[in-house]
C-alpha cells in the first residue's frame, strides 16, 4: 500500500470517528438538557438538535461512500 | 414538588423554568450558506463526473491535489457542523430564581454563569440598524452592582420579549419577599456612611447653637 492509499484511509477513518464522537457528545447533552421546544430554542423555530445530528450522520456517510467509490474508480491499483 | 435536575443539570429544588432561548439564527447563517452551496456543488459534481474525463490518480501531483482537496473539503464539512452544534450548545435559561448562561462547545469548552435575581440591578435592551430591526434581534445588558459589571448578551432574538420577561420575574421575585439581602456597591455603602456622619455632625451643631441661644435668653 502506498502513502497515498494509507493517507486516504486515515482521513476517512478520522472523519467517521469524529462524527461518532460528536454525535455521542451531543446525545449526552440532549439527555442533560431537556427543554420544552419553542420558537426560540429551535433553529428557525422548528429544527431540533436531533434532526441536525441525523442530517450530519447522513451527509458524512454519503460523502464517505462517494469518496471511496471515486477513489476506487480512479485509483484501482492497490 | 422537587425540580432538582428536572430540565437541566444543576436545576434547584424550587426552581421553575420560565423560558429558554438561544442566539438568533443569523450567527450561523454564513456557515449554513456555505453548507448549502457546498452540497449543491457536490451534487453537480456527482452528476457531471462521468462527462468530465478525470484522469486516473497515478501521477504524484494528481494524488497530492486529490488528497489536499479531499482533506480541505472534509475539514470544512465537519467544521461547519461543529459551528451549528455549538450554536445549539449555547443557551440562556430564565428561571424564577436566576438567569443561567450556558456557554459550551462540543469538546473543549464548558462554562456556566448564573445571576441570581437579587444581584440584578438594571436591565438594558438595544436593537440598532437595519439587520437587527429586520430580523428582530438585539442585545440585552444586565448590570450586576456587586461586581460592578454589565453582563452583555448579544444576538438575542426578540429582545423586547426577554427584556420584559426579566423585568417581570425580578419584580415578582421582590414581591414574593425572597430577596434576603440587598448587595450594595461598596462605594454606595461608603456614601451612606458619609451622609449619615454629616447628618450627625449637623444635628450636634444645631443642638449647640440652640443651647447658646437659650443661654443668651433669645
Amino acid at each position: 500500500m502506498t502513502f497515498f492509499v494509507v493517507f486516504f484511509i486515515l482521513i476517512q477513518l478520522g472523519s467517521l470517528t469524529f462524527m461518532a464522537a460528536a454525535i455521542y457528545s451531543l446525545f449526552k447533552y440532549i439527555k442533560q438538557f431537556r427543554f420544552d421546544p419553542s420558537d426560540y430554542n429551535l433553529l428557525f423555530g422548528f429544527l431540533h438538535l436531533r434532526q441536525i445530528c441525523a442530517l450530519y450522520a447522513l451527509l458524512t456517510i454519503i460523502f464517505f461512500l462517494y469518496a471511496t467509490f471515486f477513489f476506487i474508480k480512479h485509483y484501482g491499483n492497490f | 414538588m422537587d425540580n432538582s435536575d428536572k430540565h437541566f443539570k444543576g436545576q434547584l429544588k424550587d426552581e421553575k423554568i420560565i423560558c429558554t432561548f438561544r442566539r438568533h439564527w443569523i450567527v450561523i447563517f454564513p456557515y449554513l450558506f456555505v453548507l448549502v452551496t457546498g452540497l449543491f456543488i457536490f451534487l453537480l459534481f456527482v452528476f457531471l463526473e462521468p462527462t468530465l474525463n478525470i484522469s486516473p490518480l497515478t501521477a504524484w501531483y494528481s494524488q497530492l491535489l486529490f488528497l489536499t482537496l479531499f482533506l480541505g473539503i472534509t475539514y470544512t464539512f465537519h467544521r461547519i457542523f461543529v459551528h451549528v452544534f455549538n450554536y445549539y450548545l449555547n443557551v440562556f435559561i430564565i428561571t424564577n430564581l436566576r438567569i443561567v448562561d450556558i456557554d459550551r462547545t462540543l469538546f473543549l469548552r464548558d462554562r456556566r454563569d448564573t445571576f441570581n435575581l437579587d444581584m440584578i440591578d438594571d436591565v438594558k435592551k438595544g436593537r440598532e440598524g437595519i439587520f437587527q430591526t429586520l430580523f428582530n434581534f438585539g442585545t440585552l445588558e444586565i448590570y450586576l452592582p456587586s461586581m460592578n459589571v454589565y453582563k452583555r448578551m448579544s444576538f438575542i432574538p426578540a429582545p423586547n420579549h426577554y427584556f420584559r420577561c426579566i423585568c417581570r420575574i425580578r419584580q415578582e421575585y421582590i414581591d414574593r419577599g425572597t430577596m434576603k439581602h440587598v448587595i450594595l456597591n461598596p462605594q454606595h455603602i461608603q456614601n451612606i456612611q458619609e451622609i449619615s456622619e454629616e447628618r450627625d455632625f449637623e444635628n450636634e451643631n444645631a443642638k449647640i447653637r440652640a443651647k447658646k441661644l437659650d443661654d443668651e435668653g433669645l
